[in-house]
């Protein structure tokens, strides 16, 4: 805990312990639904802070991280499902296999640039997610998904939800302790080079190829942690967990948190991730249902409120809420670059 | 397979590749010539569906349908890229992020407006027959389509190397601050070229209606994957590159298809991943097409 608050320096140490608190209390306060949705954040977070990594800290912008999330998962569901593995090595082999295919695909893809680096990732994500919707490789059970098995009781979530939430938010923390660490040390510094300046950064001697893969096996690391706390909690892995969707979902975690803050995915996946249950939620209130039809259907409708959403961020709000609200505060919670 | 079959497969592995062309230029043209990326090009193509499905469903002959949808297209292209995208030229990510946000909300305008369930096109009048060539049959429409798409890509490489407009864009896109100084409005050229983007796809959207009987929701979605990776096969941004992708794509899904029914949607991705692995740079590289 020290490491982390010397490394953040700015949020505070209190704020930080008050903010996870108040997290780690979530299933004493609201219903079981919400403790779900808690998960889901917490998921969707560890994913944000792996794309993150990636766009934030080494500028790579990638479409192809459903692969790694979804990897993992189907390496969990696979492993215990069909070869009767317990869950923990499952959750550590599909956590391998994700920094591997990662490390390759990195390898292959590093050499692009800009666009061309997204449409080589997204390129092998569609190849995962073709292989494992026909079921060609007879690994993933086709359209209908393939049941995760051998959950212990504690954290089933068809059971109770509490510790398996708990799980997910203490990984989280793990995570971003991790990527504090990361982030102080000599690779973080190297990596904000490469972003900053590749041609430069190699011109210093920076072997800029090796920097990537290296970014990108790790974020494909992480990727895979939360590939495997999804499979948790869904239970059934279906080709979804590989869609552009997912990635989608980790990018806009990242741009609208703040890209390259250390809490910008954190903040990012508690918006995104809520506001569909948030918008279920109010759709079922008097004064929407007094509403005519279409205007009802307006204000309850995720993807017009979210893409209205990404549209003024862009345009007005493109270094997130973590970056405008440290703006605003004249302080940088970002390091000069 | 017999010849008759083989022909069958090779006209309608054409037809797929017409329609998959007019689906992949646009966005081809638009990256290549402004280097921009657009991902609600296949909002754009669900747009073209539909307007089409409504004409034709309600008596409207076919070419009312593919008329309102190109003009459509290049009005609604135009005003978009004047109020929303233009601000976005020079970055990537925010292009992505703008054009996502944009086909979104137009998937859902669509989603509204239609309702959320396949909307048929019901019995289309012309073309409907079938044709006997070499042994083969072969649907009237699909002979008509491969005849569009001819025309479309003959008709674009005229305009880019032999008009006005492509000599200011090709000229803008080498160097656009050269190109205003010397006078000539290159914005307004730029405008053109998404207007004729934008026309494209919901043209490509329009065309893929009869084959399909209908449109539905989640085209849009299925689509925009698709046309990256035809855009990828023939290099990001290359129009004779979308080209040979396209017809390669269409002929080799035809003929997958009839010995392994998940073999068409395997086809692009595993090509796209052949590609990728020995000639990253795709099958016509930018640089070398100059289109």
């Amino acid at each position: 805990m020290r490491a982390r608050a010397a490394a953040l320096g700015r949020p505070g140490v209190a704020g930080v312990v008050g903010a996870l608190v108040i997290a780690a209390a979530v299933p004493f306060w609201f219903s079981p639904y919400w403790v779900t949705v808690g998960i889901d954040v917490c998921v969707f977070a560890i994913l944000g802070v792996s794309y993150n990594l990636l766009l934030g800290r080494i500028g790579l912008f990638s479409l192809g991280h459903a692969l790694l999330f979804g990897l993992a998962a189907y390496m969990v569901a696979n492993l215990t499902a069909r070869s009767g593995l317990s869950l923990l090595p499952a959750a550590v082999v599909g956590v391998i296999a994700s920094a591997a295919v990662a490390a390759l695909t990195g390898l292959v893809a590093s050499g692009a640039r800009g666009i061309y680096f997204a449409m080589m990732t997204l390129a092998f994500a569609q190849v995962g997610f073709v292989l494992a919707e026909t079921d060609a490789a007879g690994f993933s059970g086709g359209e209908d998904g393939l049941p995760i098995s051998g959950v212990p009781e504690l954290i089933n979530i068809n059971v109770r939800q509490d510790a398996l939430y708990w799980l997910a938010l203490g990984t989280l923390v793990l995570v971003l302790v991790l990527v504090a660490v990361i982030r102080a040390s000599s690779a973080g510094r190297l990596w904000n080079a490469v972003r900053e300046n590749d041609v430069r950064a190699a011109a210093l001697g920076i072997d800029v190829r090796r920097q990537r893969v290296a970014a990108y096996s790790v974020a494909g690391a992480l990727a895979g942690v939360a590939g495997v706390l999804f499979a948790l909690s869904i239970q059934t892995v279906t080709p979804n967990t590989l869609s552009v969707s997912v990635t989608v979902q980790a990018l806009l975690i990242t741009v609208i948190g703040g890209t390259g803050t250390f809490w910008g995915p954190v903040v990012g996946a508690l918006f995104v991730r809520t506001s569909s249950p948030l918008l279920d939620e109010l759709a079922g209130t008097g004064f929407v249902q007094g509403l005519s039809a279409p205007l009802e259907r307006a204000v309850t409708s995720q993807p017009l409120i979210l893409g209205t959403l990404y549209i003024l961020f862009v345009l007005y709000l493109p270094a997130g809420v973590v970056g405008a609200a440290a703006r605003v505060r004249g302080r940088f919670t970002r390091e000069p670059a | 397979m017999d010849g008759g079959t083989a022909v069958t497969l090779f006209l309608n592995g054409l037809a797929l590749g017409a329609i998959l062309f007019l689906l992949a230029s646009g966005l081809t043209l638009i990256f290549g010539l402004l280097d921009f990326v657009n991902f609600a090009h296949g909002a754009f193509f669900l747009v073209g569906a539909y307007v089409f499905t409504a004409i034709a469903a309600g008596g409207g002959s076919i070419f009312l349908g593919f008329a309102v949808a190109i003009a459509g297209g290049a009005a609604g292209g135009l005003l978009l890229e004047r109020v929303l995208l233009r601000r976005a030229y020079g970055n990537e990510l925010h292009q992505f992020l703008l054009t996502l946000g944009l086909g979104l909300i137009i998937t859902e305008v669509v989603r509204v407006i239609a309702g959320p369930n396949f909307k048929s096109v019901g019995e289309l009048e012309f073309f409907g027959g079938n044709v006997s060539i070499l042994g083969g049959s072969v649907q009237e429409y699909r002979l008509f389509l491969i005849a569009v798409g001819v025309a479309v890509f003959a008709g674009m490489l005229y305009v880019l190397r032999r008009t006005r407009i492509g000599l200011i864009v090709r000229a803008g896109v080498e160097n656009p601050g050269m190109v205003e100084a010397l006078g000539t409005n290159v914005k307004r050229g730029f405008s053109i070229m998404f207007a004729v983007g934008a026309a494209l796809a919901l043209l490509a959207g329009a065309a893929a209606v009869p084959p399909s009987g209908g449109a539905d929701p989640s085209l849009g979605e299925e689509q925009i994957v698709l046309a990256f990776v035809i855009a990828v096969v023939g290099g990001l941004g290359s129009y004779l590159g979308s080209a040979l992708a396209a017809v390669s794509v269409g002929l080799l899904s035809s003929y997958a298809s009839f010995y392994w029914e998940p073999g068409s949607s395997m086809v692009p991705v595993l090509l796209m991943a052949v590609v990728l692995l020995v000639r990253p740079q795709g099958l016509i590289p930018q640089a070398r097409a100059r289109v």
